[in-house]
This record gives structure tokens, C-alpha cells and sequence, in this order.
């Protein structure tokens, strides 16, 4: 299999992460060689077998998604990344997005 | 406070009998924090202020005749991805900022229920993704036993904080091996408990599918002690499960392990360890055999020749997904930008070190269209073989031993360029994972260079136990581990 630059940004594009250019030949061979590694699984017989899902077969019991009451505002704004007194600061939601891209 | 090593145990029935207070033992604890951090680097952030109110309170406690616990006035140190209220969490990133969890984790909340103090939050390889705790945003971590050398990762921090005698019990994470791995280059017991044995309410995800968290100590009955209070089954999480419970210390006190049968890996025999290790594993099966168990053989060739391959496809692109919420909105840094496309890819780009991009986008490539069932769902079909092989093995062996760790500790900077060499360290932990298995590292011993040498045990899902049980007749012949340069705890 082919590893290129290409790839590597398209990887880099999906997980919303820029990769400076000077790094990028870098990224390229770290790819190649793990990729290699991986494809070494092809001498697995997997044949028949179903993908893992869980390890003991039955379903992990859930709990009931029910809203809390937090009792500490501050508290919380406090752990965004950017607050104005009471509320936080979302980011600018205008401009282009990177769908074109991938 | 008397400056020797002590275990948990002793100093929680010394602050319960009031023969020292939890001040004088915490205090002693951040003295020797104090005294040895220039060197080794194994904390994050020192809770000084916080653990000496939560020292005061058990001594409260007692002297109005509460009872404060199993591991009442315990110092304990916790890896830096566990939320701890009011304290900052940073997974060793950039990303998080300073970060301040609104809440603790279910497995500190257990810890501080049980009279444990929290003295610090331990260095780690950037969400804990590493074997080396080279990878930290706060610099790398120094091995207490030759600080030239790395901890091992990714909760090398926690590894060393006991290895150096900060404290005698910490918590770490495990995902490929980042407790067993870290246990073994500094000399200390590490246990990976089952997927699911314990609480990850609170821990910072990297894969969710591996992620376990567990505790590090120098003697088997402190891991005992330590397992008896955060095992179990906690709602929050709804990964976590509980088959019975058992009770660990008990196991330690009676490590009767006569007429079982220990699995010796077949391909782990020859070659693959440095002489001092493969030494270590047959000394070990000797001090069992000489307590009455049998040998039996045992392949894990799947697991041995895929399970590298397997992980390092199915953990990064859970990663991948986990990490996703990093985005410069909810968490930690925001990079200034003029629309929310730019300042995801500044954010992301400036928050993360080389190895968690690495990381991230291996993720995003197995898991892209095209290379999808390529990758990814054949990762899945081969773990399904990886844990059918350890459920096979465990038809004729109570539990198995095998290496923790093909060497001792790299210097450091061994693997600055070359991280898929750093990935291969992990051969003999990450199949563990993948199987969902309890794994323990076991310390056997220092070599006269001042190195130490370890096993590892595994045992059955569910029989967290068992390897207390094993660990404590190798304790018994080996010796438990000794505090790297003469500390308190």
C-alpha cells in the first residue's frame, strides 16, 4: 500500500489537526512503517470470525440519563475554556468549514 | 515520624491508634516530595494545602473516636488524568490548560472516603499515550532508580512517586501496560484489575475499550489493601461491572496456592528477554513450584505475533473519537481565530505534542472510508482470536507467568525518533488489554547495577484475586521492594 503526503493530510484534515509542512515528511514515514506493521495482520485466518464487540457477552448495565441539578454555577463555568460572568464564550461559529477539504 | 520505609497499613493503624497524627505523616511525605522532585520529576502538581486540611479532618476524626478508615492519614498520589475537584487536571497536555475538574473521580472520592490522602497528581506521558513518560507538556520523568534512565510510561509518575518513597500506594492508568510497564522499570507491583473491576468515572478517556485504572505499591498487601477499597461496581460507569466480591487482603495473608497449575508461555522461553529477566521468570516459577504448584505449558503465539498490530489500531482510533472533544470550546486552551474551522485546527494543532498527533490521525486513518474494514474491523476479528487464545490457555493454567518487560528501563531519549520502536516495548502487556485480563507486575528483585527485575502474572476476568495471592508467595521469596533512596513511606 501506497503511504503519501496525501494520505497523511487527509488524515490530519479529519482529526482537525494542522500539521506544519515541515513535519509533515516525517508523519509520511512514521505512516509507512506503521502501516507495514499493520498489514502484517493479513496472515491471521480471521476467516469466519465475527469483529469484537464485548468481552463477555453481556450488555454493560446502563445507567438512566437523567439531568442533575448542578449546584455550583461558578463551578462549572469555571472549567470552560473561556467565560463573560455568568455564561461562556462559545467560538465564533461564521467563516469556512473543512468539509471541502476532506 | 520516623524516617523508614513503612506500608499503608502500618501507618493507617498507627493514625487510627493515635501513635502519630496523619499531619505528622503527610507532612513527612511532602518533606520527602520537597527534597527529591528537583531530581526526579514524578509530580505535576504537590496538593500541599489540601492534603494537610484533609489530614487535619482524619485527625479530627479520631480524636472524637470516628473510625477514618483502612487508610486513614495514607498519603497516596494519583495520575494527573483522575478529575480531582478544585485542582487542576492536565493529562500532562498542553490541551487541558489548567483545567479544574467541578467534581472527583469515583476512584479519589473512594481513596479519600477510605481516609487516604491525596499529595499529589502524578507526570505522565501526554494522555497517557507513551511508554516512557518522556512525552509530558511538564518535562520527563526520572527513574528513582537510575535517574538517567526513564520511569517507563505512560503512569511512570505514579510509578516513581512509590518507587521513591513519596508515598506507598498511587493510582495509575492502563491502557496497553501504562501500570505493569512503569512497575516494572522502577521496581515496584503494579495491577491492571479486570475491565470493568474498577470505576473509570472521572478518568480522562484515551481508549475506551482498554482504559483500567489501578494501583501501584511496594508490598502485595498494600495492593490488597488498596483493591479492597476501590473494586466494585459503581453506577456511573457504565462499563464497570462486579462479580462477587472478593477480599484482597485476605488473599495476601493466605497466598495458599498449592495444586494449581501456572501457565509458562512457551514463546517467551528463549531469546526474547534480556538474561536477568528470563532469570527472574524462572526463579519465580521455582518459588511457586516449591509452594505446591504444577507447570504447565502454554502458547499465546496470536497474541504474541498480532496483538502489537491489533492495538495499535483499535487504541488510536478510539483515541481519535475520544479526543475529539478537545476542540478549544469546552476544555482547557482556545487559540485566538477569526472563525471556529481556524481556530479548531490552531487549537488542536498548538494543544497536542508530536506523539498524541500521531496518534490522533493514525485513529482518523484506520477509521476513514476506504481503509475502514482494511484496518480497523480486521483489528476487531483478531482480538476476538486474542482473548479465544488467553480463554484457551486458561484450560490448563490457574493463571500465567510471563514477562512484564523485555529489558530494563531505556535511557533517555532512546526512541526520540523512533516512536514504532517505542510501541514494540509494549508486546508483553498490550494483549492483556486487548483480552480485557487482570495483569500484575510482580518486583523480584534489583541486580547489583541497581536495576530491578520483575514478572508479570494474568489471570482469568474476574480473578483480580488470584494474582494477589500468586504475587504474595513471590513477595515471600523475593523480598518486598525496597524505597530507591532511603525515604519515609
Amino acid at each position: 500500500m501506497e503511504i503519501d503526503d496525501k494520505i497523511v493530510k487527509r488524515a490530519a484534515a479529519l482529526s482537525g489537526i494542522e500539521i506544519e509542512e515541515e513535519k509533515t515528511e516525517a508523519m509520511v514515514e512514521f505512516f509507512r512503517e506503521l502501516v507495514g506493521h499493520f498489514q502484517g495482520l493479513e496472515r491471521c485466518d480471521i476467516e469466519g470470525m465475527d469483529p469484537f464487540f464485548d468481552l463477555d457477552g453481556t450488555p454493560c448495565p446502563l445507567r438512566e440519563d437523567e439531568p442533575v441539578r448542578w449546584e455550583n454555577g461558578d463551578e462549572a463555568l469555571e472549567a470552560g475554556s473561556l467565560r463573560e460572568g455568568p455564561f461562556f464564550i462559545v467560538p465564533p461559529i461564521s467563516g469556512a468549514g473543512v468539509a471541502d477539504e476532506i | 515520624m520516623k524516617s523508614e520505609p513503612m506500608d499503608a497499613a502500618v501507618i493507617a493503624s498507627a493514625v487510627a491508634g493515635r501513635k502519630c497524627s496523619a499531619v505528622e505523616v503527610v507532612s513527612a511525605s511532602l518533606e520527602r516530595i520537597a527534597a527529591q522532585e528537583p531530581r526526579l520529576n514524578a509530580l505535576i502538581t504537590v496538593m500541599a494545602d489540601r492534603a494537610l486540611e484533609r489530614a487535619a479532618f482524619i485527625d479530627r476524626q479520631v480524636a472524637s473516636g470516628g473510625d477514618p478508615g483502612p487508610l486513614a492519614g495514607v498519603p497516596v498520589v494519583v495520575k494527573d488524568n483522575l478529575c480531582t475537584r478544585g485542582v487542576r487536571t492536565t493529562c500532562g497536555s498542553r490541551m487541558l490548560g489548567n483545567w479544574k475538574p467541578p467534581y472527583d473521580a469515583a476512584v479519589v472520592e473512594m481513596l479519600e472516603e477510605a481516609g487516604a490522602v491525596i499529595v499529589g497528581k502524578s507526570n505522565m506521558d501526554e494522555f497517557a499515550m507513551g511508554s516512557t513518560s518522556e512525552h509530558s507538556r511538564f518535562g520527563p520523568v526520572s527513574n528513582p532508580r537510575d535517574p538517567s534512565r526513564v520511569p517507563g510510561g505512560s503512569s511512570g509518575g505514579s510509578a516513581a512517586s512509590v518507587a521513591a518513597g513519596y508515598v506507598p500506594i498511587a493510582l495509575g492508568s492502563d491502557t496497553g501496560g501504562s501500570i505493569r510497564q512503569p512497575a516494572a522499570f522502577c521496581g515496584v507491583h503494579g495491577l491492571k484489575p479486570t475491565y470493568g473491576a474498577v470505576s473509570r468515572w472521572g478518568l480522562v478517556a484515551f481508549a475506551s475499550s482498554l482504559d483500567q485504572v489501578g494501583p501501584f505499591s511496594r508490598s502485595v498487601a498494600d495492593m490488597a489493601l488498596t483493591m479492597d477499597v476501590i473494586y466494585g461496581r459503581d453506577p456511573r460507569d457504565s462499563t464497570s461491572n462486579e462479580r462477587g466480591r472478593p477480599r484482597f487482603a485476605e488473599g495476601a495473608l493466605n497466598p495458599s496456592v498449592r495444586g494449581t497449575r501456572v501457565g509458562i508461555v512457551r514463546e517467551f522461553r528463549e531469546g526474547v528477554l534480556e538474561q536477568p529477566l528470563a532469570k527472574a521468570i524462572e526463579d519465580a516459577a521455582l518459588a511457586l513450584g516449591e509452594s505446591g504448584c504444577a507447570m504447565a505449558d502454554v502458547s499465546l503465539e496470536e497474541s504474541v505475533t498480532f496483538g502489537l498490530p491489533c492495538y495499535y489500531i483499535i487504541s488510536p482510533a478510539e483515541a481519535s473519537s475520544n479526543l475529539a472533544r478537545f476542540d478549544g470550546a469546552r476544555y482547557g486552551l482556545r487559540m485566538d481565530a477569526p472563525d471556529f474551522v481556524s481556530q479548531l485546527l490552531l487549537t488542536r494543532g498548538a494543544g497536542f505534542g508530536d506523539e498524541v498527533k500521531r496518534r490522533i490521525l493514525t485513529g482518523s486513518f484506520v477509521l476513514s472510508s476506504g481503509y475502514y474494514d482494511a484496518f480497523y474491523t480486521t483489528a476487531l476479528k483478531v482480538r476476538k482470536k486474542i482473548c479465544a487464545e488467553f480463554d484457551r490457555a486458561f484450560t490448563s493454567a490457574d493463571v500465567i507467568l510471563m514477562p512484564a518487560v523485555s529489558s530494563f528501563p531505556f535511557k533517555k531519549g532512546n526512541f526520540d525518533d523512533d516512536p514504532v520502536g517505542m510501541y514494540k516495548s509494549d508486546l508483553f502487556t498490550l494483549p492483556v488489554n486487548l483480552a480485557g485480563l487482570p495483569g500484575m507486575t510482580v518486583f523480584t528483585g534489583l541486580e547489583r547495577s541497581g536495576l530491578p527485575t520483575s514478572v508479570q502474572l494474568v489471570a482469568p476476568r474476574w480473578q483480580d484475586q488470584r494474582l494477589i495471592k500468586y504475587a504474595a508467595v513471590i513477595e515471600k521469596k523475593f523480598g518486598r521492594s525496597p524505597v530507591a533512596t532511603g525515604g519515609c513511606f
